[in-house]
């Protein structure tokens, strides 16, 4: 192959060219975002204002994470309804098990993670069974959480368990929960890596067509990554309930679009086949790291507004670029 | 082999349903008038000149902001800001004229910001292959901002007297005892579905949504289609954005939360593909009569909002899982 080719001497000369991640972007995004609100704000790295940060942060940083793998599923996959959802395991958690005398932590984890991983089997269901467009399937399941929330929990109140509360106050051992839980998913993600399904996944989203008559069970992977996605919903929604210490139906929804952003923001392709849950966390941090910056500046909630979106739509171009000189260089 | 054997085996009509991308005209037409009669059977009160005229204004508002929904998701993107859009016009009627503008100087400013978010979505989901949904979200959030940092947050003011007479049901327009909004929708669906049946931006949409790269083959220039759909959208959510606020008779940045959602659903209700190129804009004439009427039946049933939102949710299911389902991907290859 090397011997017959005739190439040009530049193009022989230069290294191969390395495939850089698609997540290094997002990931250096929010480690200058730490490190810019570490020199504005010393209090952040003294007196402990990161534990809180990270605590606050982490249902937006989990639900852009259950976000990306129904994105990278591909076929149009985006999902809606996962700040109704979580709002939804939040109300059942907060406002319905631990007031009838549940406490046990992981009764109630597995409860949160049952009921998300249902909600994404629903949602899995309507796109992979009944073949209804992702965005408007999402839609629907979006307004029937939503009204269920609501429903079941009119006005916010509610309690968690003093070891959950515990998780959002910053403390020492709250922090190291907090932490636990990022690594446990790092760790299973992997996991999930070394699957025949991350291959399937990958293969369904770039190419559907292609993916399905190589023999991938394009529906199958599809649904699986609705019920993943579904599982990690449940876990922000349990962690919703840890950090308002109870429950407040009208908090949900107004994740999802953050939700999307952040996904977008991590640098997975939002037509599939590219991305990660790193790159989502990433992205879903910096969203949270822009905000609390700009909160703790004091610039109105109006600026933060316009700040938000041309964060995004800088990410997004550099992202693209970063895409394009990917290309060149393979081509 | 075995699978091509099994399709040929099934009946001639399911064969034919399930060659179709999009649901079949007629049953999404009869759709409207079927809901029509169940919302007068239930609710009788709806049947009087002022009944009937509240359903169709609202789904004036509705239709004219789900303009460039349609075109947007024809060409296989889709718009999330036409909310803020709607916004931005709203405020900037009771705004301006509370500073004692002329209606003239704050139209032709309301249409000039319009044109400019219209662009900026167009070439941001041309350049560099961003996905308009991204493009769309950022470009609304700024403009929400932009809007409530430009007033301070005080968003209140005065709608002016003939926008709130072209909404309300006693309206006349002329000599006619109708509304100027339901007559304005009449004359934009008119020249809507003109363009898309015979103008040559209708040719590119459909050309630019069903292939691009065939598209650009037939030299169809995909930046200059996507200004050109995204600045009608944007114009459609402006002039949305004035009635509305003649209809709620304030202002704020974000009357047109609830916007977000009913133009999709309003699109897709009416059976054009979320994937572009098929459907068009008589089909969301239907859907958004579909969804203004289920609106209407849910409220009047008396369920409380959070009934009414999970019967919604419901119900956009049911209907779009009865015609508005995608091909099995066996049958896309």
């Amino acid at each position: 192959m090397t011997a017959s080719t005739v190439e040009p001497a530049a193009a022989r000369t230069r290294a191969p060219a390395r495939t850089v991640p698609y997540f290094v972007p997002a990931v250096v995004l929010a480690a200058g975002l730490v490190a810019l609100t570490a020199v504005v704000n010393p209090g952040f790295l003294a007196q402990g204002g990161w534990q809180l940060a990270a605590a606050s942060a982490l249902p937006l940083v989990l639900l852009a994470m259950a976000e990306a793998p129904v994105v990278m599923s591909g076929g149009g996959g985006i999902d809606l309804s996962v700040g109704p959802a979580a709002g939804l395991i939040s109300v059942l958690i907060g406002g319905i098990v631990v007031p009838r005398g549940v406490e046990s932590v992981p009764l109630l984890v597995a409860i949160a993670v049952g009921a998300g991983a249902l909600a994404g089997a629903v949602n899995g269901a309507l796109v992979t069974g009944l073949r209804v467009p992702p965005i408007i399937a999402t839609l629907g399941t979006y307004l029937v959480y939503t009204g269920l929330a609501t429903r079941l929990m009119p006005t916010p109140g509610g309690a968690v368990p003093p070891a959950l509360a515990d998780l959002a106050s910053g403390s020492a051992a709250g922090t190291a929960g907090v932490l636990l839980v990022l690594v446990l998913f790092a760790v299973a993600w992997q996991a999930v890596l070394r699957t025949a399904f991350a291959r399937n996944l990958r293969a369904s989203g770039s190419n559907d067509r292609a993916a399905y008559t190589a023999g991938v069970p394009v529906a199958w992977t599809r649904f699986t990554a609705y019920v993943i996605g579904g599982a990690i919903t449940g876990v922000a929604g349990l962690l919703i309930a840890a950090v308002l210490g109870g429950a407040d139906a009208t908090v949900g929804p107004s994740y999802t679009l953050v939700a999307i952003a952040g996904v977008a923001l991590g640098g997975v392709s939002l037509s599939g086949g590219r991305g990660g849950l790193l790159g989502a966390a990433a992205g879903g941090a910096s969203l949270f790291l822009i905000q609390n910056l700009l909160s703790f500046l004091q610039v109105s909630s109006f600026v933060l507004q316009i700040a938000y979106g041309v964060v995004l739509l800088v990410a997004i171009v550099a992202n693209g670029a970063w895409d394009h000189r990917r290309a060149r260089e393979a081509a | 082999m075995a699978s091509l054997t099994t399709t040929t085996e099934r009946p001639v009509w399911a064969r034919r349903a399930c060659s179709r991308l999009v649901a079949p005209a007629a049953l999404v037409h009869l759709a409207p008038a079927g809901l029509l009669l169940v919302l007068l059977a239930t609710l009788p009160s709806v049947f009087s000149r002022t009944g009937l005229l509240s359903l169709l204004l609202l789904a004036s508002i509705l239709g004219i902001a789900a303009i460039g929904q349609t075109w947007a998701v024809l060409i296989g993107g889709i718009d999330l800001s036409i909310p803020a859009v709607m916004g931005m016009a709203d405020v900037l009627l009771t705004t301006r004229y509370a500073a004692g503008w002329s209606p003239t100087a704050t139209f032709l400013l309301i249409a000039v910001l319009a044109v400019v978010i219209g662009v900026a979505n167009g070439i941001g989901s041309s350049v560099l292959g961003l996905h308009p949904l991204i493009v769309t979200l950022a470009t609304g959030a700024i403009t929400t901002g932009a809007v409530l940092q430009a007033t301070h947050g005080d968003t209140g003011g005065k709608v002016p007297g003939f926008v709130t007479e072209a909404v309300s049901p006693g309206g006349r327009t002329g000599p006619f005892p109708v509304p100027l909004a339901l007559v304005l929708w009449v004359v934009l669906a008119a020249v809507v579905v003109l363009v898309e049946r015979r103008g040559v931006l209708g040719r590119h949409v459909y050309a630019l949504g069903t292939n691009r790269t065939a598209a650009s083959l037939a030299l169809v220039r995909p930046m200059r289609t996507r200004v050109a759909v995204y600045t009608v959208s944007a114009l459609g959510a402006a002039v949305a954005g004035v009635l509305l606020g003649g209809f709620s008779g304030g202002a704020s940045a974000d009357i047109g939360a609830p916007y977000l959602f009913s133009t999709i659903t309003a699109v897709v209700v009416g059976g054009t593909s979320l994937l572009g190129g098929r459907g068009g804009y008589p089909r969301t004439i239907s859907g958004v009569l579909v969804t203004i009427e289920m609106t209407m039946l849910l409220i009047g049933f008396d369920l409380d909002a959070s009934m009414q939102q999970v019967l919604l949710g419901l119900l956009i299911l049911v209907l779009v899982a009865l015609y508005g389902r995608d091909k099995h991907i066996a049958q896309r290859i």
